[in-house]
């Protein structure tokens, strides 16, 4: 059994504009142990998505669909069931980890305070579980280190104490939420190492939220790519990164620039990303793809199957199967013009 | 024009006496200052420390390094925008260390800066035709206001952006639009150097790409100089002709973009270089095993480390490093490739 089964999950938020559909009719799954990569630019739903899971979303928002967390059916459940499991069974790592502690308190003490929210410990237990934990993430002298202040941590310690706060209740699953997008390239190097360490050890499941296409090749066993609050392709990691049959996904990668293509032209996809409060009828990428036909504008395509446990909602993946795929943007953004101007207002 | 160099004498410090842009021996630090009454001056932080570098006309200079490193601080110091506290630069012939901001004002029309933030830096109470004509305005370019008008539209045109957009304001638009739109107030008073902080960080990589094409043509078309400034290895290597690497206030690493990613001979250089995750899921999985994981992070710049400033997360570190600086030297006989280390990678000294 998947340890987190969510099917057919809609978000929507009211806003003065009218109800934004920040995610739309989502399903996926994540087994025990596994790495799952979810990547999209801003605005397509990756982080609200799993933010549903614990639900970690303003009162206003309205969910609809089923998630499962080992059983478990979490929308609708009460308040009491959800608290049980946050921070404990589902541990979550955020982007910014100055606003995610107190800065008031000590490292050791919000870890300890987390460990005993959830198991009945002494607090010198407790306290005993916060060192091990930052022991955990490499810390170097925990005991010192634990009874330390946030501000006196650089961000890279302050994202693997976050990290020692997750693991502190061993885990089942951990949602990372764009964990390492504040930190430079090599403490990013760092916290990710840290971080599978933790997961390889504690056998808890990843999910990996993150715009960086390179974290998510490098950590992800399946990859799942959002566009438009939906899941457009997913699969297992290196086939969706060499045989893409979504034309975003290829896009999104073409617009890379690639270290063997020095002095080439980049290949921007075309156009903006639709307004979540007015989607285009049909498929959400139509305005921007340059595989569009008619009949793409007439009807949302459903994911369909396009190798082993590889998905695409892409009417026409085959013509992407076919061929290269690497020159698909480089005709269209040849097309619209040398000057540049492939990007029109949004009206 | 991409190839001035031969004509241009290097100087042992590796700045070419005939560049467009040439930046010797660049000292900006910044006080600390005391929480009293008095906030009295208690210390100094070395952002920029000795920084020299030159960019060519036509040429983009990339500038890599983590937070902290002083490059956009390098940057700005070059611009005059912070003041320097030594050093050299000299743009065109002219040197603009010591200065007044009447001196520096006509050199201005130049000398044009893109920020990173396309939000934080469009003023959201004028629409885009004044934010374009604020630089013309200044520098009294156009008596007539129809001209005025024409070379908006024209900067418009330039940038990718409409005419029709001319009466809307920043909020109207997308990051990559406002990006153009900044540029366009940057070429607005038709500069020969652009200083470009992180120009496309805030962006999306689908439109990312877009501005980097966007620079690229701009380059090509106006014979544009670029100091460009980013974290990002990849798009710097895409873009620059020569890079220099920064850790910690100080130039470790400069060459030519191939020579500095493809012969990295500094230790700083190769550790970023392997840092940066690849979007290529079995090229990563054989990294990560060969990856150099620096411990430690950058220390503070109020108290750098002595000797070579890296030596504090180096993995070859000796005691040499802790007494004695590392100067830049020449990595090849053209004196086109310099780095600041004692025990460099890639070269048969240093295996044994």
């Amino acid at each position: 059994m998947s340890l987190l089964e969510v099917e057919g999950l809609s978000v929507t938020f009211p806003t003065e504009d009218g109800q934004v559909h920040a995610v739309r009719d989502v399903s996926f799954h994540v087994e025990p142990g596994e790495v799952l990569g979810v990547v999209g630019e801003s605005g397509s739903g990756k982080s609200v998505s799993l933010m549903a899971v614990p639900r970690l979303l303003p009162n206003s928002a309205s969910v609809t669909g089923s998630i499962r967390f080992d059983g478990t059916e979490l929308v609708g459940a009460g308040a009491e069931t959800l608290r049980g499991l946050r921070g404990s069974e589902i541990a979550m790592i955020f982007q910014d980890p100055m606003s995610s502690m107190n800065p008031v308190h000590t490292v050791g003490r919000q870890i300890a305070e987390a460990r005993r929210a959830h198991a009945s410990v002494s607090k010198d237990e407790a306290w005993r579980d916060a060192v091990a934990a930052l022991a955990l993430v490499d810390i170097p002298q925990p005991e010192t280190r634990a009874k330390q202040y946030p501000h006196e941590f650089s961000g890279g310690m302050r994202q693997r104490a976050m990290i020692a706060m997750a693991m502190v209740n061993r885990p089942r699953l951990i949602i990372a939420d764009e964990p390492t997008t504040a930190l430079d390239v090599t403490v990013q190097a760092q916290v990710l190492e840290v971080l599978d360490q933790a997961r390889v050890e504690s056998g808890a499941s990843l999910v990996l939220v993150s715009h960086d296409l390179g974290v998510v090749a490098g950590t992800a066993d399946r990859v799942q790519v959002m566009y438009g609050g939906t899941i457009v392709e997913t699969g297992p990691t290196e086939e969706v990164f060499d045989r893409p049959r979504m034309p975003y996904t290829v896009g999104l990668l073409s617009s890379l620039p690639a270290v063997d293509q020095i002095g080439e032209r980049l290949h921007p996809i075309p156009g903006a990303p639709p307004s979540l409060v007015s989607l285009p009828s049909g498929c959400t990428f139509a305005p921007r793809c340059p595989l569009v036909e008619e009949a793409c504008r007439e009807a949302e395509p459903a994911l369909v199957a396009v190798g082993t446990d590889h998905h695409s909602r892409c009417r026409r993946w085959e013509v992407l199967a076919e061929g290269s795929t690497t020159d698909l943007f480089a005709r269209s953004s040849g097309a619209s013009g040398a000057t540049g101007s492939t990007m029109g207002v949004s009206a | 024009m991409t190839a001035p160099a031969s004509d241009a004498t290097t100087t042992s410090d590796g700045v070419r006496d005939g560049a467009l842009l040439q930046v010797r021996d660049l000292t900006t630090t910044f006080p600390v200052r005391s929480n009293g009454v008095f906030r009295r001056t208690v210390g100094a932080v070395q952002a920029v420390t000795g920084v020299s570098l030159d960019v060519d006309a036509g040429e983009t200079l990339g500038i890599v390094g983590e937070s902290g490193c002083g490059k956009s601080t390098t940057g700005r110091s070059i611009l005059q925008l912070i003041r320097p506290d030594s050093g050299s630069v000299v743009y065109d012939g002219r040197e603009l260390v010591g200065l007044s901001a009447k001196e520096m004002r006509p050199l201005r029309r130049e000398l044009a800066m893109v920020f990173q933030d396309p939000f934080g830096s469009l003023d959201p109470r004028l629409p885009v035709a004044e934010l374009i004509a604020e630089p013309l305005r200044i520098h009294q370019v156009y008596a007539a206001e129809s001209d005025l008008r024409a070379r908006v539209d024209e900067l418009l045109g330039l940038v990718g952006l409409k005419s029709e957009h001319r009466n809307r304001y920043s909020h109207e638009f997308s990051g990559g639009q406002r990006q153009r739109i900044g540029i366009a107030r940057a070429l607005a008073a038709n500069p020969r150097l652009i200083v470009l902080d992180e120009p496309v960080s805030a962006l999306d990589v689908s439109v990312q790409a877009g501005v980097v094409n966007l620079l690229e043509d701009l380059q090509e078309r106006l014979g544009l100089s670029y100091l460009f400034i980013a974290h990002d290895l990849s798009v710097v290597r895409h873009i620059s002709d020569r890079v220099a690497v920064m850790y910690l206030g100080k130039v470790v690493e400069l060459g030519d973009a191939a020579q500095v990613y493809d012969n990295p001979r500094h230790p700083y250089t190769r550790a970023l270089l392997s840092a940066v995750p690849l979007p290529d899921p079995s090229a990563e999985r054989r990294r990560r095993k060969s990856r150099v994981v620096l411990s430690g992070e950058i220390p503070s710049p109020a108290d750098p480390p002595s000797g070579c400033r890296f030596r504090t997360r180096c993995p070859k570190a000796q005691q040499r490093c802790a007494d004695e600086v590392p100067l830049l030297r020449p990595s090849d006989a053209a004196n086109r490739h310099t780095f600041a280390c004692h025990f460099p990678d890639g070269d048969a000294d240093s295996a044994a």
